[in-house]
């Protein structure tokens, strides 16, 4: 688990420029990730926190339906847009 | 319970002699706080309010037994912060780092807080915040679409 290499800021800039999920500001920022047009994940991305503590970041990889490894690659990039949604297809 | 209050109303204390024995057995007695029925059977009123208090508080003692710091607990969700709800809904509450994570057990939601109120709180949030998203429109998967129908039962829309 990577949880310590990564901040809230670094997971929503992802989320947005890799997934292409638009946040949406409240409490905290929410976004929903659309495979092939439809609304199929929904991440929570608290705010104001410098590090995301363990069960958060799992939290995270979870409703992105990702296995905290594969979230973990996500955020340091080697898994694209196209890896995950064949992971998310499965 | 109704065995005792027939036993109260009676004049039959045999339960109270039970209850001292019991301690007895278990313990030194604590002669200060623990209540003596009359030897002849007969209690006052004042050595049951004795016995009422010390039972009361013995159940608060055992109500505010703040749980280990470490441990995850399983908490009744009752109320949003601005709608109610038809049921309770389970949540796992547990450390995260300096603060707490609130986590719904039926569904991937969560809420981060300092403390564990400020968690369920940020829960709260995130479930009206996502029953929101879900009456947008139908746009979802069937995952969601799901989970639309279980918090229509559940939220009471007023």
């Amino acid at each position: 688990m990577k949880n310590a290499q990564f901040n809230v800021k670094d997971v929503k800039k992802v989320g947005e420029k890799k997934l292409h999920i638009e946040f949406k500001s409240g409490k905290e920022f929410n976004g929903w990730f659309k495979l092939n047009g439809v609304k199929a994940k929904r991440i929570t991305v608290p705010k104001g926190r410098k590090g995301i503590p363990r069960k958060t970041y799992s939290s995270m990889a979870r409703q992105l339906g990702l296995s905290v490894s594969d979230f973990d690659l996500l955020l340091e990039c080697p898994l694209t847009k196209a890896k995950y949604e064949k992971i998310i297809s499965k | 319970m109704t065995s005792t209050a027939t036993n109260m109303s009676t004049g039959n204390l045999a339960f109270l002699d039970d209850w001292k024995n019991k301690k007895i057995e278990d313990k030194e007695p604590d002669t200060a706080s623990v209540p003596v029925a009359a030897e002849e059977g007969v209690a006052t009123s004042i050595e049951l309010e004795k016995l009422i208090s010390y039972i009361a508080s013995d159940i608060k003692r055992y109500n505010s037994v703040e749980p280990n710091k470490n441990e995850a607990a399983i908490f009744k969700l009752n109320m949003l912060k601005t709608k109610r709800m038809r049921k309770p809904l389970d949540v796992i509450i547990e450390e995260d780092g300096e603060g707490f994570i609130a986590r719904a057990v039926d569904f991937s939601l969560f809420g981060y807080g300092d403390d564990r109120i400020e968690a369920i709180d940020a829960l709260k949030s995130e479930i009206e915040s996502l029953y929101r998203d879900l009456l947008e429109d139908d746009n979802f998967t069937e995952e969601w679409l799901n989970i639309k129908n279980f918090l229509k039962e559940l939220i009471v829309d007023s």
